[in-house]
């Protein structure tokens, strides 16, 4: 597999392996437990439970009006930082099925990116139980959440393609993508509310992970997103597209040797 | 027909270390083992892994590659896999290629042994009817039996080679490339997987073979390829091979 496109084509049309490869992960890492990936489930629900008590007594709002925002708010992100996050080390952890067997690196970054997914899908029951318990306002806005996920699925393969390179490169770039990470958790509106900055509101507008989260956060709550948030994740997108096509056509062959 | 050929490969490999530099100004830079060490054009430390390979492999070819430790041999295995791309040159292949490096690679030691049959299946690009069919005969040749249900991780390390071995060579494959005993360790030299080995090479179109076992060499290979310091010494059969070998060494 040589060229840069063959690669591409390859790994993608192996998303079966993909798929099966990010299942026996999530299955594997729970097997001896008894309630095996629930514990995704339960530690996010206490966390978004405690931040829920302790927040919503802090901006004076009731825990009905409040939990359904930050529950949304933090298994969107949750989604978002991960695929970040593993994006960036994605080749540097499949260094040894990278250097010995000839599989396509981007079947890595799909198994990664499925990974992810089945994680949110867990989160998801969180979600649920919060509709259930305090009512959510779904309406026609919600199935939008799905085009907001594919959205979420086409970024995980790009970025991860891209900086899956670069921090092969640099290792020090997945340090300062982490670091980063945690930084903007705490710029981006997710236990608290836009409004709030008031006349800083500029923070948010000009935060690109702000408007990925919430073209699927808006959908749940049974809200449509704003016209800024698709375009914004639209020029992002096909942005990202461009530049990872060009990066990776030119530096594809060297991705061997930086591992 | 299948075949591989290469002309005028080079591979450099950059080293990225922080201290690569200073390693060069002690002047370690030629060195009787491993590739010759160099700065490129961008004043980057690069070793010269492969120099200047041209090799033909034909269909029928039955290729050992001798040398001493860094001489290159897996190097060139990786480029033929088209694992790794050349720096400069070409490589052209035609036929499927099934490089066979590290038969354990791959294995989820949570998993049970059925599990791994089905995800190495998979990774080796085989479909879930054919994995299936796989399945009898790996199960006859581990004669693992009940283990198969339990995780890998309870297997002793000659069950879990015999495990891997058999999926390994579960399906016959056009090119075959082998490095070294693949991982296999001592499994390698008993004669039910001799058997079977020898029965996966002859199904084989062409295959290459790295061992410093002369003795492995002269049953499977026909001819032979001398590796040293990157470069190619000599092609010819294995007799010419190892008197040069011997020279080399000497």
């Amino acid at each position: 597999m040589h060229s840069p496109s063959q690669d591409i084509r390859a790994g993608l049309q192996s998303w079966r392996l993909a798929l099966h490869w990010a299942w026996m992960d999530t299955k594997l890492k729970y097997r001896r437990s008894v309630i095996g990936p629930l514990w995704i489930t339960i530690s996010v629900g206490a966390t978004i439970l405690g931040m829920g008590v302790v927040f919503s007594t802090l901006w004076g709002m009731t825990l009905g009006d409040f939990l359904p925002y930050i529950c949304t708010g933090m298994i969107t992100w949750g989604l978002i930082t991960s695929l970040i996050n593993e994006g960036a080390i994605v080749f540097i952890n499949s260094e040894n099925l990278l250097t010995q067997i000839n599989l396509s690196a981007t079947t890595c970054v799909l198994r990664m990116v499925f990974r992810q997914f089945i994680i949110f899908l867990h989160n998801i029951l969180i979600f649920l139980l919060v509709v259930l318990v305090f009512g959510v306002d779904l309406s026609p806005a919600t199935p939008l959440a799905a085009l907001g996920l594919l959205l979420y699925l086409v970024t995980g393969i790009w970025f991860g393609i891209l900086f899956g390179m670069i921090c092969a490169r640099f290792r020090d770039v997945p340090q300062v993508i982490t670091n980063l990470v945690q930084l903007i958790f705490f710029i981006t509106p997710i236990f608290w509310k836009p409004e709030m900055l008031g006349e800083r509101v500029f923070i948010t507008t000009y935060n690109p992970l702000f408007h990925f989260l919430e073209i699927v956060r808006q959908p749940l709550l049974g809200h449509y997103p704003s016209a800024t948030n698709w375009g914004v994740v639209a020029t992002v997108t096909i942005l990202g597209i461009v530049t990872t096509w060009l990066f990776h056509r030119h530096f594809f062959k060297r991705l061997k040797y930086w591992l | 027909m299948a075949h591989i050929r290469l002309r005028n490969v080079n591979v450099d490999i950059p080293v990225y270390d922080a201290r690569s530099r200073r390693l060069i100004s002690k002047e370690v830079l030629l060195r009787r083992i491993g590739g010759a060490m160099k700065v490129d054009s961008d004043s980057r430390v690069v070793v010269s892994a492969l120099h200047d390979i041209s090799l033909d492999i034909e269909q029928g070819d039955r290729l050992g590659l001798v040398g001493h430790n860094g001489a290159g041999k897996t190097t060139l295995l990786r480029v033929l896999s088209g694992i790794y791309p050349p720096t400069d040159g070409t490589v052209e292949a035609s036929g499927r290629v099934t490089p066979i490096f590290n038969i354990s690679l791959g294995m989820e030691m949570d998993a049970t042994g059925y599990e791994n049959i089905h995800m190495m299946g998979r990774l080796l690009g085989l479909t879930n009817d054919e994995i299936t069919a796989t399945i009898p005969d790996i199960e006859e040749f581990s004669e693992l039996g009940d283990y198969l249900t339990l995780p890998v991780r309870t297997y002793s390390s000659g069950m879990l080679m015999r495990l891997a071995f058999g999926i390994a060579t579960a399906r016959p494959a056009e090119i075959v490339l082998i490095d070294e005993a693949m991982g296999a360790g001592d499994t390698a030299f008993q004669k039910k997987t001799q058997e079977r080995l020898d029965r996966f090479l002859s199904e084989s179109s062409i295959f290459v073979l790295t061992t410093h076992s002369e003795q492995l060499m002269r049953q499977f290979c026909t001819r032979g390829v001398l590796m040293h310091n990157g470069k190619i010494e000599l092609i010819g059969d294995l007799d010419e091979v190892y008197a040069k070998y011997g020279e080399l060494l000497a």
